[in-house]
């Protein structure tokens, strides 16, 4: 076994044992049922407003309308409904569990002992970032899927299985870069709640303000809100996917070339 | 080798070592003394690397025992609360240890420790031991112990300082800081004082001076030891007073004032003259190192 993996089991064991695996699930769950039932029952109360009860007042109309663009009778729509809710909820949700992670273990002198130890950073941080990003992404990946396969059921099947499996990846992925951006930057910056902010307003409202913008669509975050219109146009998915891979790529160096894990007294 | 020249700290402007000097050699056993707040943990910290200095030259070369490398246990050692014993031992033995994790987790249990028990589950005084068995487990050439006794009970503390008797035997440099003077009595070959950001004051334990102050425990064998018996010897003693020790058999010994020579070896070749059967020979005392603290101290 290597160094690596000792440090990434160790960190498997963090995950599952402070149950961070476990409040995902059922966040996750949670969320699906809710929206599933949402989206079950909008449709038929909307039915209802319009052909039985026959009101046509403009206010009522409105409403309607509006239930029906938020829960959409197509899968694609609704899909992309859910992975919008996912970008915004489940991605602040797993910022919030990893952005304080190294730096506490940093200030608390955890890591003098491995050091000593002969552990080196980089194995440090890159297990951190390969079991906390992996264990937040793929329940999203399998909510994602699972949601599409129930919804699938009951609302009309514009989305094919294979593209459905090719978004709920590309779920993953853009969970999975997110928490390695999060575990980077915590590092990089001194105080780690600028991490939770940056972040934070990155995925949850960069990609509806940068739809106006020509450039927005190429941006990584933007795969969470349009990635269902996006999957047919595969320059949309592999800018931001290979934007998501530099950025990872960079932010990893830049931490290994620091040596955060052995001065205490600048993060006092 | 542990080589410190003006070392000094600063933090927001306020600077709590001033010009640290030190020179520790290889396999010395030294003991940092100093109030609350003097800043020897951040002495240490600079010595581990884990802090930079502000100003001044800090060498680590450890070339006895290179292989074993470099180990700090700091005050309030902070674990992986969510390992059990075991696991967090094999994380630190790592790789090059495969084989032989059996053996640490025998060693584990003789000194009382459940292995499969959460490390969170530990009470503060077992946390500190465990603390001072994994720092120490893979013989380093160099120890930082910060405070490594003050959780431990009376058995804890003498195993450990036994445990520092074995590193020091075994060649390893050990740099201890605590309040508790009477472990440095028993360890310690050299002892400093921290005061307002310096060494204030040097003590070679093992130095004629402070052997002047030692009182020797004999055990002899046959004998019975009474008031006549002390009498006769104090008459055979030239530089050495005799009396009564605690215990079947035992003197103790005080050197008088004035020796000149070497005291522990003029007290052997008295004993040599004598034709008691003595089974055994103990340094019982030393200079009284509260008493010292406190006069540097407040000087």
């Amino acid at each position: 076994m290597s160094r690596l993996s000792l440090c990434m089991k160790k960190d498997r064991i963090e995950f599952l044992r402070s149950k961070k695996l476990g409040v995902c699930i059922v966040f996750l769950s949670v969320f699906l049922a809710f929206l599933l039932i949402l989206t079950a029952v909008i449709p038929q109360l909307t039915n209802l407003v319009k052909s039985d009860i026959e009101i046509v007042a403009s206010g009522i109309d409105l409403m309607v309308n509006w239930l029906n663009d938020y829960f959409p009778r197509m899968l694609t729509d609704s899909t992309a409904f859910y992975s919008t809710e996912i970008g915004l909820f489940y991605s602040i949700l797993v910022i919030a569990f990893s952005f304080s992670v190294l730096p506490k273990e940093i200030k608390s002198g955890r890591l003098i002992l491995p050091i000593c130890n002969g552990y080196q950073q980089k194995e440090i941080f890159l297990s951190k970032q390969i079991i906390y990003a992996t264990f937040s992404a793929v329940p999203a990946g399998v909510a994602y899927f699972v949601y599409y396969l129930i919804g699938s059921t009951f609302l009309e099947n514009d989305y094919p299985i294979v593209q459905a499996l090719i978004s709920s990846v590309v779920t993953m992925f853009n969970v999975f870069c997110i928490v390695c951006i999060t575990i980077a930057l915590s590092v990089i910056y001194k105080h780690s709640i600028l991490v939770i902010i940056s972040v934070g307003l990155t995925v949850a409202a960069s990609p509806d303000l940068l739809y106006v913008l020509p450039f927005g669509k190429y941006i990584p975050t933007y795969l969470f809100t349009y990635l269902n219109y996006s999957i047919n146009d595969p320059i949309q998915l592999i800018v931001p996917v290979i934007e998501y891979v530099v950025i990872v790529v960079l932010l990893d160096i830049l931490v290994i070339k620091r040596k955060f894990a052995i001065v205490v007294d600048e993060r006092r | 080798m542990i080589y410190l020249e003006n070392v000094t700290k600063e933090f927001k402007g306020n600077y709590v070592l001033k010009g640290i000097n030190l020179n520790i050699q290889d396999g010395e056993v030294y003991g940092l003394v100093g109030r609350n707040g003097a800043g020897k943990t951040t002495l240490l910290n600079i010595i581990a690397g884990i802090s930079k200095c502000s100003s001044g030259t800090c060498n680590v070369n450890n070339e006895k025992n290179a292989e074993g490398g470099f180990s700090y246990l700091p005050d309030l050692p902070n674990f992986y609360d969510y390992l059990s014993i075991e696991e967090y031992v094999e994380f630190l033995l790592g790789t090059e240890y495969e084989g032989k994790f059996e053996d640490y987790i025998k060693a584990l249990e003789k000194l009382n420790f459940k292995p499969s028990a959460k490390i969170k589950s530990l009470s503060r005084g077992n946390r500190q031991k465990l603390g001072i068995y994994v720092a120490t487990m893979k013989k380093p050439g160099i120890v930082l112990l910060d405070e490594p006794t003050s959780a431990l009970d009376p058995v804890g503390r003498r195993e450990v300082m036994e445990l520092i008797k074995q590193l020091k035997t075994g060649g390893t440099t050990v740099i201890l800081s605590t309040h508790i003077l009477a472990d440095l009595e028993v360890v310690c070959d050299r002892i400093g004082f921290l005061n307002e950001g310096y060494i204030a004051n040097e003590f070679d334990l093992n130095s004629p001076v402070i052997d002047n102050e030692c009182d020797y425990e004999l055990n002899i064998n046959g004998e019975n030891v009474d008031e006549e018996f002390i009498e006769k010897l104090n008459k055979q003693l030239v530089n050495f007073t005799a009396k009564k020790g605690v215990g079947v058999g035992h003197v103790v010994c005080k050197p008088k004032a004035g020796i000149e020579k070497n005291v522990q070896q003029t007290f052997l070749d008295e004993l040599s003259k004598l034709s008691y059967s003595i089974s055994s020979i103990k340094k019982v005392s030393f200079v009284n190192l509260e008493e010292l603290m406190v006069e540097v101290l407040t000087k």
